[in-house]
């Protein structure tokens, strides 16, 4: 039993990230054919593995998430943006293009914040106070939006 | 020399630029903490704009800092005690209650059936 213990931390740390419960239980089975004797009662041993693994896959969200970052906006996301942009401006939607730059439709660094806290009410996020600094165009809006609410 | 003053001047017009956005966004939300319906709070968020709006011309630097001195003093002094903070957010009531499992966790249901014994 004891040497049992000792070998076991070898497969859970040559485990993949992705690994699931079904190639740990085979870990157990080279173990029954390497580690010599089986004590009865080891069937623990899968959930304790697991809780293992979940613990050296903790580098995984992090990378996860700069992945997600960099996405851009989706249609409907967008959408939203555009149509809560011209009412906060009392513009036509047609004006309000992805590519429209703020200063174009005559919003001024104010109206710019407002329109970005309208956004925030509008999706149920919040955006940091150095967030909306480089908020130039309705395209950047939206995928400033997009960030925040996938993170 | 003129050139480094040129400089000079447009980094401190940013810096202030910087200070009013931010100042304005924090005066705007502390606007809809204490004015919690909509009816209120379209005419002190128009109240609020006014008030910048006010000082738009102004072109002494240092007359510029005073009065960006004296909002923030303004707004400090009347900061809302128990601000609203969306859920899902820092410090909001529902920040981390649920997070998601990392990627390539999942639970397996074969407690006793395992393929070992």
């Amino acid at each position: 039993m004891a040497s049992f213990a000792s070998t076991s931390p070898i497969p859970v740390a040559t485990l993949p990230y992705a690994a699931k419960a079904r190639s740990t239980v085979c870990q157990i089975n080279g173990f029954s054919s390497i580690g010599g004797p089986v004590v009865r009662g080891l069937r623990i041993m899968p959930t304790t593995k697991i809780t293992k693994a979940v613990e050296r896959s903790f580098p995984v969200p992090s990378c996860f998430k700069t992945t997600i970052s960099c996405s851009i906006a989706q249609p409907e996301t967008l959408q939203t943006v555009q149509s809560t942009i011209a009412k906060q401006l009392s513009v036509d939607e047609s004006t309000v293009t992805p590519q429209t730059k703020f200063a174009d439709l005559g919003a001024d660094s104010l109206d710019t914040v407002e329109i970005m806290m309208a956004l925030e009410e509008k999706f149920g996020v919040s955006i940091g106070e150095g967030g909306a600094e480089n908020i130039a165009t309705v395209q950047d809006a939206a995928d400033l939006i997009e960030k925040v609410k996938s993170a | 020399m003129s050139g480094v003053s040129t400089a000079a001047y447009v980094a401190r017009r940013a810096a202030q630029k910087e200070r009013v956005r931010i100042l304005y966004r924090r005066a705007l939300k502390d606007t809809l903490n204490w004015a919690v319906h909509r009816h209120l709070f379209y005419q002190d968020a128009d109240a609020l704009r006014q008030r910048f709006e006010a000082n738009k011309d102004v072109e002494d630097l240092d007359r510029i800092d005073r009065l960006i001195a004296n909002a923030e003093a303004t707004y400090n002094k009347w900061r809302h005690p128990d601000p609203y903070v969306v859920p899902w957010a820092p410090g909001g009531s529902k920040f981390h209650r649920n997070p998601i499992p990392p990627a390539g966790i999942e639970i397996v249901y074969d407690y006793g059936r395992e393929d070992n014994d």
